[in-house]
């Protein structure tokens, strides 16, 4: 037996698997019968072991250098450094659909085992759910696009090679954890609909929501901002966030995740808001499939065209089922939920809460609405246009500024109301502080009114976030405990909203960094030759040597450069390249960043012209160094926030 | 005491920031990298001239720089593509004709959802009180 047909076979009983645990759990809740319901779970179960052999028999494939089988010849070649031969498996449509499902069955495996035991009444439905997600991800790979297909006769000996854009070590972590992202928003989404199905949505099983949904949430952010990383080392992305399609339809679903992980803990504490957190998930999850339209052959321009497909009918298909399937669930069950209780002040953490909620949908139409006006555009008046970051900066950006500043306000105010005095408290100082920072970013600075803004924003968020620390530990230091250990022992009493606060500090970092690059940017371009130097800020860049290295599939011109301080002084050495890949009349251009605290360098090695001469384009971008750095502190603060309370360090 | 010290330390710090706003003279440096940004390369898919390392781009920067040296404001260097290219070369389209649409919508849409939103919030906390 061959690798593609153990590959096929597998999925053709994953397949089976799903439909009959689909089947199963419905036909056990009618009849009420446990072993029915029993054997559909353990069915379920055994999705992930089944999807996990053909996954294994592709990968197999692609690091053996099987070239038999289509999908293999079309994302790989026998040059390719071998290491990447073991990820190339999500390199195009037909493997990432495959990867897309793996993720989807552990999701079910995870889900059934950690699922808390008071979620046992709905635990048919949320079978039921899930299988039907996977099962729609099998189908399509089986009927439509099958990762196995292969060559009937004259089998190659090499193959086509991956896309060269793609062959970076981003390669490792960026498609891996958004296709990840995007697919388990599926687990919070069946989760609630199955307790709606089942009436149970109360606030039972809402901690296994919440810990399900911060996990999803965070997988997604860090995908998002490794893209971002991803696309500001190498050139052909249009630098770390350019509001391509395919990012915004990335960044949507998290947008939404966002507001629903701050609008669940609003339940949680008041039980109120259940209506409106059924709205968020619903419409993260059709934003969600929405992304996988657009991903998949969608109708617009894009950098992002790996898995671009003749899929895209059955995808959009999927997601018109999907938003309709939501629509009705909710007009079914919407009458059953009610809340608790009311919001009882404007100047309350509940209104606080709504008021992130409203600008962060706010953010998501904005961004719809630029994704898809190029389409009305062009079906009403036959005109095609762009839509590209000159507009999402200027509508997005204020919305932006606001939601940090509400970021800033919001934590300080307390459940049901707040007192003037309280106000008074938490924020007096941060506000002269950030007062303080406006005056001096604006006097001293040429810049656009709106960085002065944006900057003490952020000093407001991060002094409110601080003087709170202080004023806890304080408290914690007053019976004689160290100061250092008062701080742990604040955050490890309530990791929840501690954890938040440095998620909060990590958005900060990012904000920092975005600002520096949009607004402090400076930037020239120049021909050089090997040997002269050019100055740029407190810096003098010399080409130090021009090397030409073939393989067989590309040709690649590395350039090395030495950094000089403003004393003539070598502070480091850089590289920098540009290879071409002939077969796909493709090149990709590799930047020589020096990165640090203040600020980066950024030479792009923008064309070669002779042996001894070549065209850089070199940029001084400030502060995003903090952008980075932003990504383990984000990750810290989900962890911090997600760490039970009975488990101690 | 140390509440006239705040009070006078805010005043302070006000008269600094509206000096700030008066002073603050935002310069252009990189005129022609913002002119880059703005214009679609025609043969790469999504990205503008300013990233793209195609010789058209290329061809078209030296274009934007001479109309600059020339005088050129940024909106008739941008016309002067458009005319060429027709409009999907611009990043995004410009604020006159139907896609004035594009701008008008979202701007027009969330500033009444939020007085909405804001008259419905201050509306239900009243209720309660009653």
């Amino acid at each position: 037996m061959t690798t593609s047909n153990l590959g096929l076979s597998f999925l053709v009983l994953t397949m089976n698997l799903s439909a009959y645990s689909i089947l199963g759990s419905i036909i056990g809740y009618k009849l009420n019968n446990n072993q029915i319901k029993l054997s559909s779970k353990n069915a379920a179960y055994s999705t992930f072991f089944t999807t996990l052999i053909s996954a294994i028999c592709l990968v197999y494939a692609f690091v053996t250098n099987d070239f038999s089988i289509k999908y293999v010849f079309n994302h790989s070649n026998l040059s390719m450094n071998p290491a990447y031969t073991w990820v190339a498996m999500y390199a195009g449509n037909e493997g990432s659909l495959l990867y897309i499902a793996l993720i989807i069955s552990l999701s079910i495996l995870l889900v059934l085992k950690f699922k808390p035991k008071d979620l046992i009444e709905s635990e048919p439905h949320l079978i039921a759910l899930m299988s039907g997600f996977l099962l729609f991800f099998i189908s399509v790979m089986v009927f439509f696009a099958n990762p196995f297909d292969t060559f009937q006769s004259n089998i190659p000996s090499d193959g086509r090679g991956m896309n060269p854009l793609l062959a970076h070590p981003g390669m490792f972590s960026h498609p891996p954890l958004l296709m990840a992202g995007l697919a388990t928003i599926s687990v919070p989404f069946s989760l609630i609909t199955s307790m709606l199905l089942t009436g149970t949505f109360r606030n039972n099983g809402l901690d296994f929501v919440r810990t399900t949904s911060l996990i999803v949430w965070c997988i997604l952010g860090v995908g998002l901002l490794l893209g971002s990383w991803w696309a500001y080392t190498i050139l052909g992305w249009g630098g770390y966030w350019v509001w391509d399609p395919i990012e915004n339809v990335g960044l949507m679903p998290w947008l939404v995740m966002t507001a629903f992980i701050h609008s669940i803990i609003v339940q949680r504490r008041r039980g109120m808001f259940r209506v409106w957190n059924v709205i968020l998930i619903f419409l993260a999850f059709v934003l969600a499939q929405f992304g996988m339209f657009i991903n998949r052959g969608g109708p617009v321009v894009s950098v992002h065209s790996f898995a671009a497909s003749t899929l895209g009918y059955i995808f959009l298909g999927f997601m018109v089922f999907s938003a309709l399937f939501c629509s009705l669930i909710f007009i079914m069950n919407y009458n059953k939920i009610y809340s608790d209780n009311k919001i009882e002040s404007v100047v309350s953490r509940e209104a606080a809460f709504l008021i992130n909620n409203f600008f962060l949908l706010a953010i998501t139409f904005v961004t719809l609405w630029g994704l898809i006006f190029p389409l009305i555009n062009e079906v009403f008046y036959n005109e095609t246009v762009t839509v590209g970051a000159p507009y999402y900066n200027a509508v997005n950006g204020p919305v932006i500024l606001l939601l940090l500043f509400i970021m800033g306000i919001g934590p300080n105010l307390s459940w049901k109301g707040t007192s003037n005095s309280n106000l008074k408290t938490n924020l007096l100082y941060p506000s002269i502080v950030a007062l303080f920072a406006f005056s001096i970013v604006s006097i001293f600075t040429s810049k656009p009114f709106m960085s002065s803004l944006a900057i003490s924003s952020i000093v407001l968020v991060l002094s409110t976030i601080l003087y709170e620390w202080f004023r806890g530990s304080r408290n914690l230091a007053r019976n004689g405990t160290h100061w250092f250990y008062a701080f742990f022992k604040l955050i490890s009493n309530n990791r929840k909203k501690y954890g938040g606060y440095v998620v909060h500090i990590s958005i900060l970092l990012v904000a920092l960094g975005v600002i520096g690059i949009n607004f402090y940017q400076v930037k020239i371009d120049k021909v050089v030759t090997v040997g002269e130097r050019i100055e740029i800020g407190n810096y003098q860049i010399e080409i130090a040597e021009i090397n030409e290295n073939s393989f067989n599939d590309r040709r690649e011109k590395v350039a090395t450069f030495l950094i000089l301080d403003s004393n003539e002084k070598i502070i480091e050495t850089l590289q920098g390249n540009n290879t071409f890949y002939p077969s796909f009349n493709m090149a990709s251009i590799r930047a020589a960043i020096k990165s640090g605290p203040i600020e980066d360098l950024y030479i792009i090695p923008s064309d070669f012209i002779d042996n001894d001469k070549m065209k850089l384009i070199i940029s001084i971008n400030p502060l995003v160094w903090w952008m980075w750095l932003g990504g383990p502190i984000f990750i810290l603060g989900t962890l911090i926030s997600l760490w039970p309370r009975n488990l101690k360090l | 005491m140390f509440i006239k010290f705040k009070f006078n330390l805010i005043i302070i710090l006000m008269t600094f920031a509206i000096i700030g706003c008066i002073t603050n003279v935002s310069e252009n440096n990189n005129r022609n990298y913002d002119l880059y940004s703005k214009i679609m390369c025609p043969v790469c898919d999504g990205q503008t001239i300013g990233e793209s390392q195609a010789s058209i781009s290329n061809d078209m920067k030296n274009i934007i720089d001479l109309q600059i040296s020339e005088g050129k404001t940024d909106k008739e260097i941008l016309v002067y593509f458009e005319e060429r290219y027709g409009t999907e070369i611009l990043a995004s389209p410009p604020s006159e004709g139907v896609n004035i649409v594009v701008w008008i919508a979202p701007i027009i849409l969330l500033t009444s959802a939020f007085i909405i939103f804001l008259s419905w919030l201050r509306h239900s906390t009243k209720r309660q009180v009653q």
